[in-house]
């Protein structure tokens, strides 16, 4: 199966009412779950999502045949629903970053792709996954929101960049240095634990 | 957390849909739809079986909201043979998903479909409406002239803005270029995109520069449509796009490092080529480029060109742009309008309401003509726009939400504002506190206008459809109150000599009124003896201005049309060239006489200035500058030099005569 879904709904550009049902059925979950997960609970996530779902349509809606046979769809969407929901947060009160006071940055001898390397291991590892997602949800904002899009939507570099409006080697750069957080916050768990 | 209402509604029509479907699917059979947003758009699996004739009008009135809207998009199908009566009157549906998908199939039916129903839907209270509508009139943009989407190219919701570019760019030919370039600095990277994509459709017209700046953007969808957009008008000149410098961000001198010893340890890159490889260039200095082990095949380094090579080449792009402006101007001579500017001023996410000149006395002591606004941060800024140097600035002034009215007089620039607790102040420029407070009914919305010699001032409150004006001196003394006739105030005027002002009123949709009453007792000038208390205009009065012997009332119409009427009741039309009696909520206006009161400058939506003889209405010249709607206007007190500002924050000062 093709990771983005874009080769499925590319033959179906020419008639967008169908082109748009195949792409709220591939895109909506996976949208929910990404919202939820930074909110912190599902509330509002159907609501955010499904004001970013009519975005698109009406943004479909002015897109030409070959607008929407190049749209890189998965990125596009993303983008349209962070937006939704950087905008909800500005309206809401609730705050919810809290910031890892006992952390601290250190340098790694080396950088590897953090994906094959020890984190993904624990991810696999991990039973509790909503704890860990909790775990992300409570690092600075600007890692939680990278490190998640990474691991947990399967977003590549390139896509996150887009989404964000960031260099892509400040992409690189929040995942690397998100996930040694982690690895800090886990091995305090895990002491705590013992 | 609380969602905005648009969305909230939008949510809970979807919900309740589902929720009150279970019931009725049971009872008349209709299948179920899966997916709420397919639901709320009237797509998916046919949430109505093939039904057609009268079962499909019936479905139509059905007390569920998703059977409506389903039945609305089946219409679509019927193309040609779609009644459009029930499509009508979907289109004042208590339920916005239903308005939105109305608008959206009557844009697809022809000629047959009537624009104006569209056109008032422009002001629905929901963005999807609007956007829909919005939509709707591009798909009918040989029926429609620019003015009713230049007002909606201000609305506060993107996607809106977004289709107003989009359905500008459909315009063709008749499609005004400054708006759409504009557009290309909107703040929403959607915006910026539709103006990009329009602008490719408009051929080589287009100048490029604004597309080359576009292809820079911080947003990647916004730089792949100016690319695309240049290689549509301006094929001869596109170069490679360059990796925006912009668009990276600053070097991280630890992710360097770590990078740098990653690879200089690792025997094969475990990051993706195509994701880094455009940025490499920019991030490594050549210095320690040298350093790393290099794994895979690199792009190679573009050949050194020869010089003379380069040298032709940029003077070959040079007399192309040169010829592109040139052939602009020519065309902007045919038709009399110019672009020179003196001065030019931006502010940022500041709207710029007012401006002022500096006072005649001032000027005549022999100093230099300035200029005075107040921006959205409470700062007021002093500049002389012949030297282009800041002169002063004040403030910020206390709790400032936003100015009210401004004036320059002998002693200073005086300033009434309203303050966040709904208070009105006045401020004297060299004083940090007000001079005086006037309190302000809650949700009264207030206008103001200083006299002209700045002793006294008249402030409007509104009570939903009642207006009351008071004129006050600058020691807390009220002298006169004049209770409006006809609905809420929605435009001051005082004459040069500060006896009269006239007031305009709105009391409904075609209720626009003006009163003109005196402004020591506040009783009405105009003729007893015909026991006329205001006299009709039709429309909701935007600005008014007097003459300056205060003879003629010039003022601006909600429909666009500019009218000037003598005090003996004549009425004069200098501008009327709106196809329709269509109205723009929205709008904003500027009026400004001459000092000699021999012309007139007035406002179009679309940012372009017209100076016409007051006498004759013959158009004098035009000054295109802004690409928004002007929100004020004012002649030098030479009457050599017109200062305007527009509502994105830019303020330009230009040439008040065509020589």
């Amino acid at each position: 199966m093709d990771r983005n879904g874009e080769d499925t709904l590319r033959p179906l550009a020419a008639n967008m009412d169908h082109y748009y049902e195949q792409l709220v059925s591939q895109y909506r979950q996976q949208l929910c779950v990404f919202v939820s997960r930074r909110l912190g609970w599902s509330g509002d996530a159907e609501d955010i999502v499904q004001e970013a779902l009519v975005r698109a349509y009406m943004a479909l809606a002015r897109y030409s045949l070959q607008q929407r046979e190049n749209l890189k769809v998965r990125g596009w969407l993303y983008k349209i629903t962070w937006n939704v929901y950087c905008n909800y947060i500005t309206r809401s009160k609730h705050i919810g970053v809290v910031s890892l006071d006992n952390l601290e940055e250190h340098e790694l001898p080396e950088w590897e792709d953090e994906r094959e390397g020890q984190p993904e291991m624990i991810f696999e590892q991990m039973e509790r996954r909503q704890e860990l997602e909790t775990l992300v949800a409570t690092l600075p904002s600007h890692y939680s929101v990278v490190v998640s899009l990474y691991y947990f939507e399967d977003l590549s570099h390139q896509e996150i960049a887009d989404i964000l409006n960031k260099p892509i080697g400040t992409i690189k750069m929040y995942v690397h240095r998100g996930v040694r957080l982690l690895r800090k916050a886990l091995a305090t768990e895990m002491h705590e634990v013992k | 957390m609380e969602l905005d209402e648009s969305t909230q509604r939008m949510s809970s029509e979807s919900q309740a849909g589902q929720h009150t479907r279970a019931s009725s699917d049971l009872s008349n059979g209709h299948q179920r739809q899966a997916s709420p947003i397919l639901s709320y758009l009237g797509l998916g699996k046919d949430v109505l079986p093939d039904i057609h004739g009268e079962a499909l009008l019936a479905a139509l009135n059905d007390e569920q909201w998703s059977v409506r809207v389903a039945a609305v998009r089946k219409l679509e199908g019927l193309g040609e043979h779609a009644p459009l009566e029930p499509l009508l009157t979907a289109l004042n549906d208590e339920k916005q998903a239903v308005r939105a998908a109305a608008a959206f199939v009557l844009g697809s039916l022809g000629e047959r479909v009537p624009i104006e129903p569209l056109l008032t839907a422009l002001h629905d209270p929901e963005w999807h409406v609007r956007t829909a509508s919005v939509l709707a009139l591009g798909k009918q943009s040989h029926r429609i002239t620019a003015e009713p989407l230049l007002v909606v190219l201000s609305d506060e919701d993107e996607a809106v803005r977004a289709a107003a570019v989009w359905a500008l760019g459909m315009l063709g030919e008749r499609a005004p270029i400054v708006p759409l370039v504009g557009a290309l600095s909107d703040s929403a990277w959607s915006v910026r995109e539709a103006a990009a994509l329009a602008l490719g459709t408009l051929g080589s017209r287009i100048p490029p520069e604004p597309l080359l700046a576009a292809r820079a953007d911080e947003d990647s969808a916004v730089r792949t449509a100016a690319q695309q957009a240049l290689e549509q008008t301006h094929p001869e000149i596109v170069a490679p796009p360059v990796v925006s410098t912009v668009a990276t961000g600053p070097l991280e001198p630890e992710w360097v490092e770590k990078a740098l010893t990653d690879l200089a340890r690792s025997s094969s890159s475990t990051l993706d080529e195509k994701t880094i490889k455009p940025h490499r260039r920019e991030r490594y200095p050549v210095g320690v480029r040298a350093a790393r082990k290099r794994t895979r095949k690199v792009q190679p380094v573009r050949a050194k060109r020869s010089r003379l090579t380069s040298i032709a080449e940029s003077m070959l792009v040079a007399a192309v742009i040169a010829g592109i402006a040139l052939s602009w101007l020519l065309l902007s001579q045919k038709f009399n309008t110019t672009t020179a500017t003196y001065f030019s001023y931006h502010r940022n996410s500041s709207m710029i309401t007012q401006v002022v000149w500096s006072s005649p006395q001032d000027v005549t002591s022999g100093n230099a003509a300035l200029i005075a606004f107040a921006g959205a941060d409470g700062w007021l800024e002093v500049w002389n726009p012949q030297s282009n140097t800041l002169a002063a600035t004040y403030g910020p002034f206390k709790q400032f939400a936003k100015v009210l009215s401004m004036n320059w007089v002998a002693d200073g620039i005086r300033m009434a504002y309203l303050d966040t607790d709904g208070k009105i102040q006045l401020v004297q420029d060299s004083g940090s506190e007000p001079f005086m407070s006037l309190e302000s009914p809650p949700g009264s919305s207030p206008l103001a206008a200083w006299s002209p010699d700045g002793t006294r001032i008249v402030v409007a409150f509104n009570n939903g459809n009642d207006g009351t004006a008071e004129v006050w001196d600058t020691t807390r003394n009220r002298l006169a109150k004049h209770a409006s006739h006809m609905g809420a105030v929605t435009a001051i005027a005082w004459t040069r000599d500060g006896k009269t002002i006239a007031t305009a009123n709105n009391g409904g949709p075609g209720s626009g009124t003006i009163e003109e009453w005196d402004a020591t007792t506040g009783q009405s000038l105009l003729p007893a003896a015909a026991g006329q208390q205001y006299i009709s205009v039709g429309f909701r009065v935007v600005t008014m201005a007097w003459s300056p012997d205060g003879t003629r009332l010039a003022y601006t119409l909600e429909n666009g049309d500019v009218d000037l009427r003598d005090r003996g009741d004549s009425d004069t039309r200098l501008n009327r060239d709106t196809p329709n009696a269509h109205t723009y909520p929205g709008m904003k206006a500027a009026l400004a006489w001459s000092p000699d009161g021999r012309l007139l400058a007035m406002t179009m939506p679309s940012g372009l200035i017209q100076v016409r003889d007051s006498d004759s209405g013959n158009l004098d010249y035009s000054y295109q500058g802004h690409s928004q709607q002007i929100s004020d206007l004012a002649w030098s007190p030479d009457g050599k030099r017109i200062v305007s500002v527009s509502i994105d924050g830019t303020v330009k000062v230009w040439g008040a005569t065509s020589t």
